[in-house]
């Protein structure tokens, strides 16, 4: 019984790496200038022509990169808040951290901060944007040192509100050039011409990931109630902040780097709940895998739909991103939060 | 002496708290915590579980302040069956196993062998075996009980904590479950306080109860002592007759309704009319 368990986890996880690969090829293959499937290892291996190893390794595998990197860690930070809160409809979105991460990246392009102070200043902004909503939204909902879920989700969602009505005042008083950068980064998008911003990206998002593991157990045991986690020896207070500093170093990063893209953080951790169950030992590698996954697949449509015309990779992550939730939520009648 | 409540009073924001309480368990006893409805068990109990602070006084576990206890070590030592977890979607044995988390190390994320074989035993002592790939979510009432208190072995406690382990159970399940926390007290010397509404079944299984009273401790005996009608009356504000179970010779409350108390005299002899 236990060998046909670990051989059903096996399967899923080796299909969810095929996946992963296809995403990645299919990405790769994929654009505005065809790259037959048959040149690919030629030119990974530097036999292409200058035109095609420029479009393989300068564009093209940077934004796969970076969809990996974004879609991982927006996943991971769902997948962690869900648990956490044992809540359906929690995320980074709903909780206000993007809407943060947003306001912050929003005032770094309005000051020029990136111009003065060097590329790194976008995700160390949406970082700090990212960590004030978290800690406005932990200090308005805790009593006593005690987080109430039900404080945190409207308190979330008014953060959400008022860092969105802060965007749009800023955009509203913000000169021509600025205004256009930031509503093309408001509707996300992986293009990301400074590879150090990607390799930083996709850095992160694995060292979210591979900490977030520590407390894979603690997150199971928080399923049950937090007075239950206790009663099992989980240090519930100290594991939540904790965690929600993982939350918002990834979601800070994500945005700053990619902009807002909604869906992913939501959708993605739903969908994977109905094939690894609440278990997060596997749920947090699944959902990383993924998320990733989707964001490059997501992406690569983006890219094609209307070529040469580009879409923001926002619509299609909301369009099929609401339709997997819709079916997640039908399918899944003992979810985290039923 | 397993517990030792000294002078104990705590409670929460709306300003209800158990206040005074005075109270020591020994190691390998069954002590029933009951009282009427918002007395205070579950706040007491919650107070032993290291969920509430105390405002004032203490709780020593083997002589150790629990508040000087780390919350893994405190869960190698107390185990509690809660009153209606929420139940995340996973099966009796992730459940069970579960409680051995206090166990693992901050970097361990499988189970051992020898947490398997634990489990194992757990399922096997209280009768969740024949279940254990069934979601624990969709699984019955008693059976869920019965999960939980597998769970609660697995931790491998020394004291077993129960909030009314027995609600929304019908007999069968009741005295299953009662039975089975009876047999672990008696096999493994497992000390056990339970919170019971049911005054006959505190009774039947419990070596010495505990009274609450609107957060007060008002009577701690053995069943003999505690079940004394002026008490029970006073307590629960209702007539009551306090008789004997005929076959285990413990006490047995019957309750008395209105109609019964209003006829007219001689038809019925209830110790506050006699």
């Amino acid at each position: 019984m236990r060998g046909n368990r670990f051989a059903g986890i096996l399967i899923r996880f080796a299909a969810l790496f095929a996946f992963c690969a296809s995403a990645a090829i299919i990405a790769l293959c994929v654009g505005s200038g065809d790259v037959p499937l048959s040149r690919i290892p030629a030119i990974l291996l530097g036999h292409g022509t200058a035109v095609e190893r420029a479009i393989l390794m300068d564009i093209r595998f940077p934004r796969i990169i970076l969809g990996l990197a974004v879609g991982g860690a927006l996943s991971l930070a769902g997948v962690i808040l869900q648990g956490m809160f044992r809540n359906p409809l929690v995320e980074p979105y709903t909780l206000g951290i993007s809407g943060g991460a947003a306001l912050g990246v929003c005032l770094n392009i309005v000051f020029h901060l990136a111009g003065r102070c060097g590329a790194l200043s976008l995700p160390v902004s949406g970082f700090i944007g990212a960590g004030a909503a978290v800690l406005s939204v932990y200090f308005l909902s805790t009593r006593k040192y005690v987080m109430n879920v039900r404080d945190l989700l409207l308190t979330g969602v008014m953060i959400s509100f008022i860092c969105s009505s802060l965007v749009m005042l800023v955009m509203a008083i913000s000169k021509t050039e600025d205004l256009h950068g930031i509503i093309f980064w408001t509707m996300g998008s992986l293009e990301e011409p400074d590879t150090a911003l990607v390799t930083l990206a996709l850095a992160v998002s694995l060292l979210a990931l591979a900490v977030s593991y520590v407390f894979s157990l603690d997150l199971n045991a928080l399923g049950l109630g937090e007075e239950d986690a206790r009663h099992l020896g989980v240090s519930v207070e100290n594991t939540k902040r904790i965690l929600f500093l993982i939350v918002s170093i990834a979601t800070g990063l994500s945005v700053s780097v990619s902009g807002v893209i909604g869906f992913v953080g939501l959708a993605v951790p739903h969908f994977m709940r109905l094939f690894f169950g609440n278990d997060h030992r596997m749920l947090l590698a699944a959902s990383w895998m993924c998320g990733g996954a989707f964001l490059v697949f997501c992406d690569t449509l983006a890219r094609t739909v209307i070529s040469p015309l580009e879409l923001p990779v926002g619509v299609i992550t909301g369009i099929l991103g609401g339709g997997i939730f819709v079916y997640a939520l039908g399918r899944n009648t003992t979810g985290a939060g039923k | 002496m397993m517990l030792s409540i000294q002078d104990l009073t705590c409670g929460y924001e709306s300003g209800f708290a158990v206040r005074d309480i005075n109270l020591t368990v020994k190691r390998g006893e069954i002590l029933g915590l009951i009282g009427p409805n918002g007395c205070g068990k579950t706040t007491l109990l919650r107070a032993i579980t290291g969920a509430l602070k105390p405002s004032k006084g203490r709780v020593l576990l083997e002589n150790t302040d629990l508040a000087s206890i780390e919350n893994k070590e405190r869960a190698r030592s107390i185990a509690v069956v809660s009153q209606g977890p929420q139940f995340a979607s996973m099966t009796v044995e992730e459940f069970v196993l579960l409680g051995r988390m206090p166990y693992f190390s901050r970097f361990q994320f499988l189970e051992s062998a020898k947490d398997r074989e634990i489990a194992n035993e757990a399922m096997t002592l209280t009768d969740s075996l024949r279940f254990r790939d069934h979601s624990i979510a969709r699984i019955s009432g008693g059976e869920q009980q019965l999960a939980m208190v597998a769970r609660a072995l697995a931790q491998q406690p020394k004291l077993l904590l129960l909030d009314e382990p027995t609600a929304h159970l019908d007999i069968t399940h009741q005295v299953g479950v009662l039975d089975l926390v009876r047999r672990l007290n008696r096999k493994f010397g497992l000390t056990v306080i339970i919170v019971l509404h049911d005054l006959n079944l505190a009774a039947e299984y419990c070596h010495r109860m505990a009274l609450l009273d609107a957060g007060n401790l008002r009577k701690i005996g053995t069943p003999e002592e505690v079940m004394d009608y002026r008490i029970i009356e006073e307590v629960y504000k209702t007539v009551v007759v306090i008789g004997k179970n005929p076959v285990s010779a413990r006490p047995h409350v019957m309750i008395v309704s209105e109609e019964t108390r209003m006829k007219p005299t001689g038809t019925i002899s209830t110790p506050m009319s006699s």
